[in-house]
């Protein structure tokens, strides 16, 4: 059913697509072909594709196994990603990257804790130093600025 | 094929980088990308990288002229900083200007017009026009050449128009609205032919269908096929100048075919909008410097470009009065 | 001979030290890249490209691409050393080479395997040399139809030969297209699906999909496979002495399957849609089909290790043909070239050889240098290579997510572009967990544009479908379209058919 509803989440995904699509002109003035043109093709076809799809998915059994003992490992990571991304633009790139680091080689490595503390801080500072410093591109510094240099 | 750059990547540029065989830059120096209003006063300008944006694809004539411009300004030290050019071309300039327009009061991005910088607007939804940004100046006007390939069957204009009017030829030029697409429209209004246009983003894209035979003929600025009708891969049939080409003058003009057609590409510069009066002023004296290279002079005799100099805002008033005299052509063509 | 001639040109582009060093930097790279579990090619590439931002073109390019075939290296010692391809295109070769390391002899598995790529690679090259510049003058009949064409052969196919359930494959396509539409239309000017917000005008970047689809995605892949719960059985390589050099029948088993691998691979890659991943796996089975001992397949024989490293490294040469003279990526990888072409302002197809000569020659100019580079790094730093491919996947899962998140950030220093990584990343995972192809994805996002344009003129031109039949360039196009979708279907039905007789 998981792989039914993945089908399902384009067939959503195909229909608001299509209904935008029909919303721009076909042709503008000068006769040319408009900006609707295309995506109304591709929104119709993905449309289509993706219900037949969804139809195949709910009434074939699935020939593989996608089941897994780590869904919750997935999950996790995931949402510890997220807090990275969300952390990155309040608590700057350093900061974030070390907690990012160590939350989630706690939450995967617990055995080699000195080597986590160690990795959290190394990578990050040399990634900082790479990218900040050496290649001159801007990391978010974060509310606190603390490295900005 | 054109997802390239998207609008923070030229920001980024900054670390030091460069587009072309001429830019060479020293990593880490130079700006300090990250966006927002990066306003300067006029004393201590410049300090940063400089972003070029090129609205239209590599090899057309606006690449040819920023890249031109970019080489005089950083050989003779007019701009002592880096200059990076992006070409963000599609849509007809939308792209590249509508980028532009962003960056309101950013002293560090500047841009070159086409004949598109006023016809866009006009067509198309945008949120600029060709009077929102910070003009410095017009230098020059080019003119279109009408080219078809070396084996073409047409050895002249007027046997091209015979054979468009028993069946419509595909025209290709560059955008949808534009100055290509209004010579094209006049053209087949007055020889009375069925126009079919076709718009291409980029000049290459655009010769490899002539060249393959799925166009008939293509109208182009000069300096993008010179090359190919002196290669002897391409016939020119005529040109929309005043008078003929100095490389070409076996090339007739519309004028001498009878046609009357008035129109032509305005090759400026402009800065994001509301840059301040100093630094404006600040690039029209640079600007000035800069028409009088010899390396310039050397770019309008080779590319047969007319000068024609307008500064600040006179450039301003003329690019009003131009898209008006636009404007009213395109209704008349009921392309608008 | 003229192309003799661009040869030289091209190699004297490529020797200069500042190519040279990057070369080597690339070439380094790749093989980390290579090396890393769940860090593919494609990924690895997007998230260096914005490191690549201060350099000259050439050298960009001349590095990038070196990452790209250099993962082709690296990939194998994983695939030996540890059962897990390091590359989606060494998928075959866990096949043999892990039961060879298990018999202990993973030392000259290795070593053949790199000299195996370098014969490829070299093979390819001189190939390419050859055919480049006839395929350009080829593609100079190309006009807006037969582009289109192109594009679409080279996603069907990707669709038809990826295996998986075609209709798994056309939805990754399409919602790659569907990507690619937003953003200010390149015709008219008018905005698409950017709700009014500006980040979205100039469209959506292909780097952070890239990054997500193959970075993240990939990783989450890991983690459901409880990777991250596995010691890796490891097996040591000495980096001397009479075990890691292959015997003389060694040598003479793997002369044939190095030929062939090269042949084949450098085929399959030029075909735009099929890649290295293809070219293995074909490989695999010609090896298997032709040898007189197939019983051996599976439990450590070097002609079904060779074969296929010999095929992917040929197939990563052959499609810098499409690349170069058509502007059609064969791959995720290649799409993700394409996309550093085009911010370098550089448009591949046939006029790039001519008007580009310094960066289409110094490239295949530096790939020679590079392929002797890696064969050199491959046989005498075994060992340190394979110590990265021993960091469990519990260490490499952050690492690598934390590049990818930094990567991607450093590009436009925009957060929104982060966050559509992300996201990417979470569909990626499900793309790869129910057999999606999110190579199709990428490649439609970054063919997109081209796709919907030279559609339009082709429609224009005719004033309706005519001229994809009338020209007889676009005619051919149509009916190899024609077969690719014909024979999938003709196949599922006649296995209908004999399944059903069965019952």
């Amino acid at each position: 059913m998981a792989r039914a509803a993945f089908s399902g989440a384009f067939l959503a995904f195909a229909l608001a697509y299509t209904l935008l699509a029909f919303g721009l002109p076909m042709m503008i003035e000068s006769g040319q072909i408009g900006p609707g043109f295309f995506p109304r093709i591709l929104g119709t076809m993905l449309v289509v594709v993706s219900l037949y799809s969804v139809i195949r998915d709910i009434r074939e059994p699935a020939d593989d196994d996608t089941s897994s003992d780590h869904w919750g490992t997935v999950g996790l990571v995931t949402v510890i990603t997220i807090a990275f991304v969300a952390m990155l633009s309040i608590l700057g790139a350093l900061v974030a990257m070390v907690l990012f680091m160590f939350v989630t080689l706690y939450v995967l490595n617990r055995q080699g804790m000195i080597a986590n503390v160690v990795l959290s801080i190394l990578l990050p500072v040399s990634l900082y130093l790479m990218f900040d410093v050496w290649l001159n591109t801007t990391l978010p510094r974060g509310v606190f600025a603390l490295f900005s240099g | 094929m054109r997802r390239s750059l998207t609008r923070r990547e030229i920001l980024r540029l900054g670390g030091g980088a460069l587009a072309g065989a001429y830019t060479f830059a020293l990593a880490g120096c130079g700006a300090h990308g990250g966006g927002g209003s990066q306003s300067a006063s006029a004393e201590n300008y410049p300090q940063q990288t400089l972003n070029w944006t090129i609205a239209f694809g590599p090899g057309g004539g606006n690449d040819i002229m920023s890249r031109q411009l970019i080489e005089i300004l950083q050989k003779n030290d007019l701009y002592t900083e880096n200059i990076v050019a992006t070409n963000l071309e599609g849509g007809d300039g939308a792209r590249g200007w509508g980028f532009l327009y962003d960056q309101k009061g950013n002293s560090y991005h500047i841009s070159s017009t086409s004949g598109s910088f006023m016809t866009t607007p006009l067509a198309a939804d945008t949120p600029w026009g060709p009077t929102s940004f910070t003009p410095i100046g017009m230098l020059a006007i080019d003119d279109t050449l009408f080219i078809v390939k070396e084996d073409s069957p047409y050895d002249s204009l007027e046997e091209f128009v015979a054979a468009a009017k028993e069946e419509p030829l595909p025209i290709g030029g560059i955008a949808t609205i534009n100055i290509d697409f209004i010579m094209a429209e006049l053209l087949s209004q007055q020889a009375g032919f069925e126009l079919k246009y076709v718009a291409f983003n980029d000049e290459g894209e655009m010769i490899s269908a002539l060249v393959s035979e799925a166009l008939d003929m293509i109208a182009s600025n000069p300096a993008e096929v010179l090359g190919l009708v002196e290669s002897g891969d391409a016939k020119a049939l005529a040109f929309s100048g005043k008078e003929r080409m100095r490389s070409l003058p076996d090339v007739p003009t519309l004028d001498e075919l009878g046609y009357n057609i008035d129109v032509n590409t305005p090759r400026g510069v402009v800065l994001a909008p509301g840059v301040n009066k100093g630094v404006q002023q600040w690039w029209i004296d640079t600007m000035k410097k800069a028409i009088k290279t010899p390396a310039w002079r050397q770019y309008l005799k080779e590319n047969d470009l007319i000068e024609k100099v307008l500064w600040g805002a006179e450039f301003e008033d003329y690019l009003t009065n131009t898209q008006a005299k636009l404007k009213r052509t395109l209704k008349e063509a009921g392309a608008l | 001979m003229d192309v003799f001639a661009d040869l030289i040109y091209g190699f004297s582009v490529a020797l200069s030290p500042v190519n040279l060093l990057y070369l080597a930097i690339g070439v380094l790279v790749g093989m980390v890249v290579g090396v890393m579990p769940g860090l593919g090619a494609s990924a690895g590439i997007a998230i260096l490209l914005p490191l690549t931002f201060s350099m000259d073109p050439t050298s960009a390019i001349v590095m990038l691409a070196a990452i790209y075939y250099g993962a082709m290296f690296g990939g194998t010692i994983t695939s030996v050393l540890i059962n897990t391809p390091g590359e989606s295109s060494t998928i075959a070769s866990t096949f043999d080479g892990y039961p060879l390391a298990q018999q202990g002899r993973a030392g000259p598995a290795l070593v053949l395997c790199a000299v195996g790529s370098f014969v490829a690679g070299t093979i390819g090259l001189i190939l390419l040399t050859v055919l480049a510049p006839a395929f350009a003058r080829l593609a100079q009949s190309f006009g807006p139809s037969e582009t289109f064409l192109v594009v679409m052969i080279g996603l069907l196919t990707l669709v038809v030969i990826a295996g998986g359930k075609w209709r798994y494959g056309v939805i990754s396509a399409l919602f790659g297209f569907t990507l690619a539409t937003v953003g200010v239309d390149l015709g008219s000017g008018d905005q698409r699906y950017t709700f009014g917000s500006p980040e979205l005008i100039t469209g959506i970047n292909f780097i952070p999909v890239a990054i997500g689809l193959f970075g993240i995605g990939e990783l989450l892949y890991t983690l459901h496979q409880g990777e991250h719960t596995e010691e890796r059985g490891f097996f040591r390589v000495s980096g001397r002495g009479p075990e890691l050099w292959p015997k003389r029948e060694d040598w003479s088993e793997s002369g044939g399957p190095m030929a062939r691998g090269s042949l084949l691979g450098f085929v399959v890659g030029v075909i735009p849609g099929a890649g290295a991943t293809v070219a293995s796996l074909m490989s695999y089975s010609l090896e298997k089909t032709v040898s007189q001992t197939p019983e051996r397949f599976g439990k450590g024989a070097l002609p079904g290790l060779v074969g296929p490293e010999s095929s992917n490294n040929a197939a990563s040469t052959g499609s810098m043909v499409p690349l170069l003279t058509l502007g059609i990526p064969g791959s995720a990888s290649t799409a993700v070239l394409l996309g550093a072409f085009l911010l370098w302002g550089l448009q591949p197809g046939p006029l790039l050889m001519t008007q580009n000569p310094e960066f289409a020659w110094g490239l295949i100019g530096s790939m020679y240098l590079g392929n002797v580079m890696l064969v050199v790094l491959n046989v005498f730093a075994i060992p340190l290579f394979a110590n990265i491919a021993r960091i469990p996947a519990r260490i490499m899962v952050p690492i690598v997510i934390v590049l990818c998140v930094v990567g991607t950030f450093s590009v436009n220093g925009s957060i929104i572009e982060t966050w559509i990584m992300l996201g990417c990343g979470v569909i990626g995972f499900f793309m790869k967990l129910y057999g999606y192809s999110p190579a199709a994805t990428v490649i439609a996002l970054v063919l997109g544009p081209l796709a919907e344009e030279t559609l339009r003129q082709s429609l224009i031109i005719s004033g309706g479908l005519s001229i994809f039949y009338t020209r007889s360039m676009s005619l051919l196009l149509l009916i190899i379209i024609g077969l690719l979708i014909a024979a999938p279907l003709a196949l599922s039905i006649y296995r209908r058919r004999s399944t059903r007789d069965d019952r």
